[in-house]
């Protein structure tokens, strides 16, 4: 074990006790015991209440009378949950049973939990997502068609359209799940597209749960930053846009994305790369403020950072990563130079929307164009360090920028920058031809720093 | 999709899974193991990584059984790693285990580090012989937050582990659960979903942005690594307090529409937070920005100043004045001063606790202050309370108004308590003299305690003067028989001082009663003793020649004692040493 030299043993271990003692004071105060242990116990009573039904069904068709109470429990316990969180996931993973990710504690029921387990996989089902609450007579077709036997081909999705065809709906069938040990992402690159389908996902229903004027849950969207930080934030896979995703959670996890970035290159510390993060992904909640549970009208610009402040401080309890976050929404548009200087996130953010915006969502410029206008207002827009530190790591074409090489190939920039060597020769892909013919298919990536003079072309090229 | 704070649960325990856990006493909780010395060296370690993280739920982190809890945890895992290099231990439901041999085993839930491990869905622990100090602590402070329960809201143990960044620690954990590929079906889409409710922002949304001129050329710029380093600084923990009390500050100022129910219920999780890092500067500013934001609802920030300072910030805030402050802080007087409500009470509450602690002056200051235009709330307190605290809070009110605590002074007399009656008549000593104080003078000089009648005789004397002589008489006469010498002397002299001639009447009376003969006899024979003693101290103040032949007499007639100091007194007067006069 490393010591520093001289170091009096009492003052360190003095030091050790304060530091504890801190990080547990803090800890005690971000605490919101109540909801969590109504989350908890109305999760418990789903699955026990879910097990409870497929196991009567050993004995008693499900129309019978004797299922009339434990369906309206669980119908209940559904629309409470739904009130709290919003979609319900219900996961069945080995021998375990989480609902919205909390473990269901099986105590003496451990063997309702194991069953409620082995009737989901005999239909090779993992998990079940109630995204509305299940009226009696849906959890009466639902129970039912769970106790049918298992289809040999198919199972799962044979269930799902007997469901369909019984009239339920509102809910979503997933596929049998393992567990994934840390570290495995950032092993298994090939899963990237799973993961931004996860991480796209679980950022627009956090947007959709605070439009619903539920409580911010963080947790879900942090696991999704720390598992970006795992990966190689330079990887070509990560800036691939998926089709048909939500443009809202797009642009929280590119703005994200980017601003972790910045971060790395900052030397920010871990802790503090996932606050910033999430704070990005949250970072334009406040539009939330529009939705039918809230306000109803439309928010605008103006206010959208101050709404979506607002709508996190529904969270309740102390954390140092709620202070960061809410500070960031609150700033995330003000001007570096403002005499109300925004905070480090605020400036970061600020950089990296305003670059997604002009880069990407404006359909009008090129990501060179984009960065190169917002140089011009370094100092004053922006903070001109957080800049120039995107700037060394996008590179003179960052990821998306459109390239004609002098022999008339039209290519396509797949990733930043990896150093000052590779600033303006980044990873590309063909997308065209010299003759204008597009590109074969997995055409190999193509070395810019061999290709000669670059022109950048517009998006609309 | 990922599970939550908790990991798979581990299945029951079982006894006799191995040779290695037949030889542990399978009865006494976190068994020390025999082994390989390794596996000895990790069990010690192990234990003591235990032991400091559950402390916490019994002792407060300073206490100094924690103190020797984390020496031993240093120490332990120092010696393993020094001695057999990086120690690498798999976690089983309720065993932790080296190689092939079992270094940890606790069957209960509530204590067993390895459960709570599992339970987290930690599955290998690694530490490697470069660990610091630092990171061994960081690994303590998780594994203590998730022992107390506490923070499972914001984090899970996967996004503490990663946070930490640790470099010589290696941890092997669950981290969420994924599709399992060998069973996957082609996907159906939407099938069931159905359609729910959706909110999505304007199409538009943040844009136009301003606009853009001219570009600038694009370079790679290498940024100094001081500058970043001042910048990372920014965000650094110890930022965080101030970020706290700005993010209150910029709430209350923001656009749109104000939710100041939201706000204020996060100001007070910011003062959770200063109170836990001290940080008393910034806590009793907080109140301050409340106030100026709020200005023009007055009630709202009336409300809010209400539940800030609770005792508990109260005590906090004073505790990190420093004892000998000379002045109360401006900032703090500036709060203290705007707070509605028991305020004042609650200063009263922290002044009896300290009481003659460190801070008991600075509080007293405190309360004189508060109560300095208003003492109600000091004469309510009163008027339930007895003894230490009546006299406590007399003398409080007497810094605020004397005249209130002359009262109060007066008012409490009547209790027996030796604190209320010795601070009364003390009070009485310096007061101007009324019926009123006369009164409680005489009542005072009947009560239980000596030193009080002696001070209440005095003080009737020197202030009542010929208006209170019968009363000094009548008492005096009334207690002859039991009056101690100290006090009869007192009682002789507050006699001369309030009336020299009526005191000569009245020790005459005494020493020579109408009939007893010529030569007063009964001065020997009968006068009591402590009237004797009274005479003789109330002579020794008058002069003349009549209280010299009075001496005179004692001087021949007295007991010893008296006798002796009457001789003394007739020396001093130039009378020589005495003798009968006849």
């Amino acid at each position: 074990m490393v010591e520093a030299e001289g170091t009096p043993i009492l003052d360190e271990l003095a030091r050790a006790q304060a530091e504890l003692g801190r990080a547990l004071g803090r800890a005690r105060i971000g605490e919101d015991r109540a909801l969590a242990n109504q989350v908890r116990e109305l999760g418990e009573r789903v699955a026990h209440l879910l097990s409870g039904l497929l196991r009567m069904t050993r004995l008693h068709s499900p129309d019978n009378r004797a299922f009339d109470k434990p369906v309206g429990e669980l119908h209940h316990a559904l629309v409470e949950l739904h009130d709290l969180l919003g979609s319900v996931h219900l996961v069945a993973v080995e021998d375990q049973v989480y609902v919205n990710d909390i473990r269901i504690r099986s105590g003496e029921k451990a063997t309702s939990i194991r069953e409620l387990g082995a009737e989901l996989h005999r239909h090779n089902v993992g998990g079940i997502t109630f995204h509305l609450p299940l009226e009696g007579p849906a959890i009466r077709a639902l129970i039912g068609a769970f106790a049918a036997a298992a289809a040999p081909a198919e199972p799962r999705n044979t269930l799902a359209r007997t469901l369909h065809a019984a009239g339920v709906s509102g809910l979503e069938l997933s596929g049998r799940f393992r567990f994934r040990m840390a570290g495995e992402a950032a092993q298994q690159a090939p899963d990237t597209r799973d993961f931004l389908s996860r991480a796209l996902a679980a950022t627009d229903e956090a947007f959709q749960n605070l439009a619903a004027g539920r409580v911010a849950n963080p947790l879900p969207l942090r696991r999704v930053v720390a598992e970006l930080l795992e990966r190689d934030l330079a990887s070509e896979e990560l800036w691939a846009d998926p089709p048909g995703a939500p443009p809202y959670a797009l642009h929280q996890l590119r703005v994200a994305h980017l601003s972790l970035l910045v971060a790395s290159a900052l030397g920010l510390g871990a802790s503090v790369r996932q606050d910033l993060g999430v704070a990005a992904l949250y970072h334009d909640c406040g539009y939330a403020a529009g939705g039918s549970a809230l306000a109803g009208v439309g928010v605008s610009f103006e206010h959208h950072a101050g709404d979506g402040a607002r709508i996190l401080l529904r969270q309740k309890g102390f954390h140092e990563a709620k202070v960061r976050r809410v500070l960031a929404v609150l700033q995330h548009h003000r001007d570096a130079a403002d005499p109300r200087r925004p905070g480090l996130f605020g400036r970061v953010l600020r950089v990296a929307e305003d670059y997604d915006t002009l880069a990407r969502r404006s359909g009008r410029l090129s990501p060179t164009m984009a960065l190169a206008l917002m140089l011009r207002w370094s100092g004053r827009r922006y903070d001109p360090v957080l800049l120039q530190l995107l700037v060394n790591v996008l590179g003179a074409y960052p990821p998306g920028t459109l390239l004609q090489l002098e022999d008339g190939r039209v290519v396509r920039s797949v990733a930043p920058a990896r150093g000052s060597e590779s600033f303006a020769a980044p990873l590309a892909r063909l997308v065209r031809l010299a003759d204008g013919s597009p590109a074969p298919a997995g055409a190999p990536a193509i070395d810019l720093g061999q290709a000669g003079p670059l022109h950048v072309l517009r998006p609309s090229a | 999709m990922a599970p939550g704070n908790e990991g798979p649960e581990p299945p029951e325990p079982q006894r006799g899974t191995g040779p290695d856990l037949e030889a542990i006493d399978a009865g006494a909780p976190e068994h020390r193991v025999a082994g390989t010395p390794a596996a000895m060296a990790a069990n010690a370690a192990v234990l003591a990584l235990a032991r400091a993280a559950r402390s916490f739920t019994l002792y407060d982190p300073s206490n100094k059984v924690v103190r020797s809890l984390i020496s031993e945890y240093r120490d332990k895992v120092r010696h393993v790693l020094e001695a057999f290099g990086p120690l690498e231990l798999e976690v089983h439901p309720f065993e932790l285990q080296l190689g092939r041999e079992i270094v940890y085993v606790e069957r209960d839930r509530e204590r067993s580090l390895a459960f709570r491990l599992f339970r987290d869905g930690v599955r290998r622990v690694g530490v490697q012989p470069g660990v610091t100090w630092e990171e061994l602590l960081r690994l303590l402070q998780i594994l203590s937050i998730r022992y107390t329960g506490v923070r499972q809201q914001e984090d899970d143990l996967v996004t503490l582990l990663r946070k930490a960044g640790f470099d010589n620690l290696r941890i092997s954990a669950i981290e969420g659960f994924v599709p399992e590929e060998e069973h996957s079906e082609p996907p159906l889409g939407d099938l069931l979903r159905g359609a729910s409710d959706r909110y999505d922002p304007p199409p538009q949304w943040d844009q136009p942005l301003p606009p853009f001129q001219e570009p600038a050329p694009l370079r790679h710029r290498p940024v100094e690594a001081t500058l970043l380093a001042r910048l990372a600084s920014e965000e650094s923990d110890e930022a965080v307090p101030a970020l706290a009390v700005r993010a209150v500050a910029e709430l209350l100022d923001a656009p749109g529409r104000p939710d100041h129910e939201a706000v204020l219920g996060f100001a007070l999780e910011v003062r959770e937070f200063l109170l836990v890092e001290q940080r008393g500067d910034l806590l009793r500013g907080l109140p301050r920005l409340v106030r100026s934001a709020l200005a023009g609802q007055p009630e709202v920030a009336g409300a809010f100043l209400e539940s800030f300072l609770d005792p508990r910030t109260l005590r906090a805030l004073v505790a990190t004045l420093e004892p000998d402050e000379p002045e109360v802080p401006p900032d703090l007087a500036e709060l203290l001063d705007a707070m509605p409500g028991d305020t004042l009470g609650r200063l009263l509450d922290l002044l009896l606790e300290e009481g003659e602690g460190p801070r008991g002056a600075l509080v007293r200051r405190l309360v004189v202050r508060g109560c300095r235009h208003a003492p109600e709330p000091l004469m309510e307190r009163l008027r339930g309370a007895k003894g230490d605290l009546a006299a406590a809070l007399i003398r409080l009110l007497a810094d605020v108004d004397p005249q209130a605590a002359l009262r109060a002074a007066v008012d409490v007399t009547p209790q027996s308590d030796p604190a209320l009656q010795r601070d009364a008549v003390a009070r009485l000593e310096a007061a101007t003299f009324t019926p009123e104080v006369a009164r409680t003078l005489h009542h005072l000089v009947g009560s239980a305690l000596e030193d009080v009648r002696i001070r209440a005789l005095t003080a009737m004397a020197a202030r009542g003067g010929p208006r209170v002589f019968a009363a000094l008489l009548h008492h005096a006469e009334k207690h002859a028989a039991t009056l101690t010498t100290a006090e009869a002397r007192a009682a002789g002299e507050a006699l001369a001082r309030s009336s020299a001639r009526s005191a000569l009447d009245a020790f005459s009376a005494w020493l020579r009663p109408r009939g007893a003969g010529l030569l007063g006899r009964l001065v020997h024979a009968g006068a009591p003793a402590p009237l004797q003693h009274a005479a003789l101290a109330g002579l020794e103040r008058i002069g003349g020649e009549e209280a010299g032949e009075l001496l005179a007499l004692l001087a021949e007639h007295g007991p010893e004692d008296v006798a002796t100091r009457a001789r003394a007194a007739l020396q001093a007067r130039g009378h020589g040493s005495g003798g009968g006069r006849g």
